[in-house]
């Protein structure tokens, strides 16, 4: 029988919110003491946020910061009280007037130094992408309008509405006009068109 | 002797077919305003579509050809369909289409089916929009809908010299089998397109604009379409007639020069020519729904168009008077884009489906003198 079966059933279970009283705190014990169950412990976390956040996919870079942030963590001693315990377990109320330790504080500045590293990867992703749709060489893909300030509202001028009829309706004699260019034209509804801004 | 004499006759056979291949003179040659020969034969307008006793294949034609042979295949049939544009962000409206020829005449109707209910009607170059909410019927004549030859004629330069055009494969739309176009801009100042054309006859049945990076910013093709659809031109023409109950509104641009007005026209983007400069006049008395769909501009507004063949824009400017609070604008929908700023007392808007860079250049192009 594969030894490893009941340590991975059992993080699974605390992972899952089933377990209560004894139970609940042998499977803690029994992370933060053994370490094959603590790798389940953090493989369940971190498979749970790749799934929930695509930025979270792990990088060779990202995979050697954390184990090295968790060999640091591992030598502190902690002395704060396990908050970490509600965050987990949200099912489960929290064992009373019981301090976890090292072991507690870990899980905590787990979820912490992960909770960092996801919001840093997905601003600096955010970031690219509003510099590529600030890119004057391309087309911007939504219909916003930028105000001197750079604010984006959304358009209800009936001058602007007029200038983009009247240049639909003119054509200009372009070789597209006809058949497409002309149906495209009396098509395109300038309401629909109207994208609000994000 | 003899199968050696035979041996010898086929090999000589074998080297003497790709020798004569060779030699064949290329059907395809550069083509240069509205002249193109087509196997040796000058494409004339009134060239019946789909009768030429053996047209050039996909690979072999010019962009002009291929332009020729798209517009000639909606002169020559009558069609139902339905008709979606779509943006690239997401919008997207649709229109049912009939349209309908009889020699020379083309008569077509379009129903809008999302956004507020219109249906233009046309007959050549005539125009006819009818507002059923707002009561209101629009009328005007288009000299852009001439003749595509006549078009091309009067252009001072040749698409073919910004645009270069290749096969894209084939393609399945609406049911039909196509072959698709690949018209590449051979600078950055305009989009390409993407065009599927109908195998048989060569209708556009669906087009696309791309971006610098080749990505669409907008689409427009028929979902559904009835080649050789049997519709009655009168019938047609009879509701294009039909105003009764409706407020009939006139658009009759007043034709104008840069000069006459008190501006000067100068550089606009490479390969780009003015293809007209109007002034629309002022219409009164009109009701605030009306007032939307009447006068494109306000009073005294001057409107110039520019093409480069495929693409255009328009460049607009109207008297401040009463907008101080206005601010500068920039949007784009789908393929076109806007620019909107403060000139001395005037605004300037320029719109066009052409790339943002390319709208500031016309921005930059009208000086006030007086």
């Amino acid at each position: 029988m594969n030894t490893r079966e009941p340590h991975t059933a059992l993080v699974s279970d605390l992972m899952d919110g089933r377990l209560r009283g004894a139970d609940f705190h042998d499977a803690l014990l029994l992370v933060t003491r053994d370490s094959k169950a603590r790798s389940a412990w953090e493989a369940y976390h971190l498979l749970g946020d790749v799934l929930r956040t695509p930025e979270l996919a792990p990088s060779p870079t990202e995979r050697d910061f954390v184990l090295r942030l968790r060999a640091r963590l591992e030598v502190e001693t902690a002395l704060s009280p396990p908050l970490g315990e509600a965050v987990l377990v949200a099912s489960v109320p929290p064992p009373t007037g019981r301090r976890a330790g090292a072991a507690n504080d870990q899980r905590f500045s787990w979820k912490w130094a992960l909770g960092v590293v996801s919001l840093a990867a997905v601003t600096l992703l955010g970031w690219s992408m509003v510099e590529r749709a600030l890119d004057g060489d391309q087309a911007t893909q939504l219909a916003k309008v930028q105000t001197p300030v750079g604010e984006s509202v959304m358009l209800r001028d009936p001058r602007i509405d007029r200038l983009l009829l009247a240049h639909r309706q003119s054509g200009a004699g372009s070789a597209l006009l006809m058949p497409s260019g002309f149906l495209r034209n009396a098509t395109f509804e300038l309401d629909a068109a109207r994208v609000p801004p994000k | 002797m003899k199968s050696d004499l035979k041996h010898s006759l086929y090999c000589v056979a074998l080297w003497a077919l790709p020798v004569l291949a060779w030699a064949q003179p290329s059907p395809s040659s550069p083509v240069h305003g509205n002249l193109i020969h087509m196997d040796g034969k000058t494409a004339s307008r009134s060239m019946p579509s789909g009768a030429a006793p053996r047209q050039a294949e996909p690979t072999e034609r010019s962009l002009m050809q291929w332009l020729l042979r798209i517009h000639e295949a909606s002169r020559s049939r009558a069609y139902v369909g339905t008709f979606v544009v779509s943006t690239a962000d997401g919008a997207m409206s649709s229109s049912r289409i009939w349209h309908v020829c009889d020699g020379e005449q083309q008569v077509e109707r379009i129903d809008a089916l999302t956004g507020e209910p219109r249906s233009t009607f046309r007959h050549n170059d005539r125009v006819v929009t009818f507002f059923p909410g707002s009561r209101l019927v629009q009328t005007e004549r288009r000299q852009s809908l001439r003749s595509f030859p006549d078009v091309v004629a009067n252009q001072d330069v040749s698409i073919a010299e910004h645009y270069t055009v290749r096969p894209g494969g084939t393609d399945r739309v609406a049911g039909l089998e196509t072959q698709v176009l690949l018209i590449e801009p051979r600078d950055r100042w305009r989009f390409g397109y993407r065009i599927w054309s109908e195998r048989q006859t060569g209708l556009m049945v669906k087009m696309q604009t791309l971006d610098s990076a080749a990505h669409p910013l907008e689409q427009s093709a028929f979902s559904e379409l009835q080649l050789n659809a049997s519709i009655h031109k009168e019938q047609l023409l009879g509701m294009m007639r039909n105003t009764q109950g409706y407020q009939v509104q006139k658009h009759d641009p007043v034709q104008t020069t840069a000069a006459a007005e008190g501006w000067v026209l100068g550089p606009v983007a490479a390969g780009f020519h003015l293809t007209s400069c109007s002034r629309q006049v002022a219409q009164p008395n009109q009701t605030q729904s009306a007032s939307m769909h009447g006068s494109r501009a306000a009073p005294a507004s001057v409107q110039w168009t520019f093409s480069d063949g495929l693409a255009s824009v328009s460049l607009f400017v109207e008297p401040l008077e009463g907008r101080q609070g206005m601010q500068e604008v920039a949007l784009s929908m789908g393929a076109t884009g806007l620019l909107s700023r403060r000139v001395q007392d005037w605004w300037l808007t320029v719109v066009g489906e052409v790339p943002r860079h390319t709208l500031q250049v016309f921005s930059q192009s009208l000086q006030r003198v007086r």
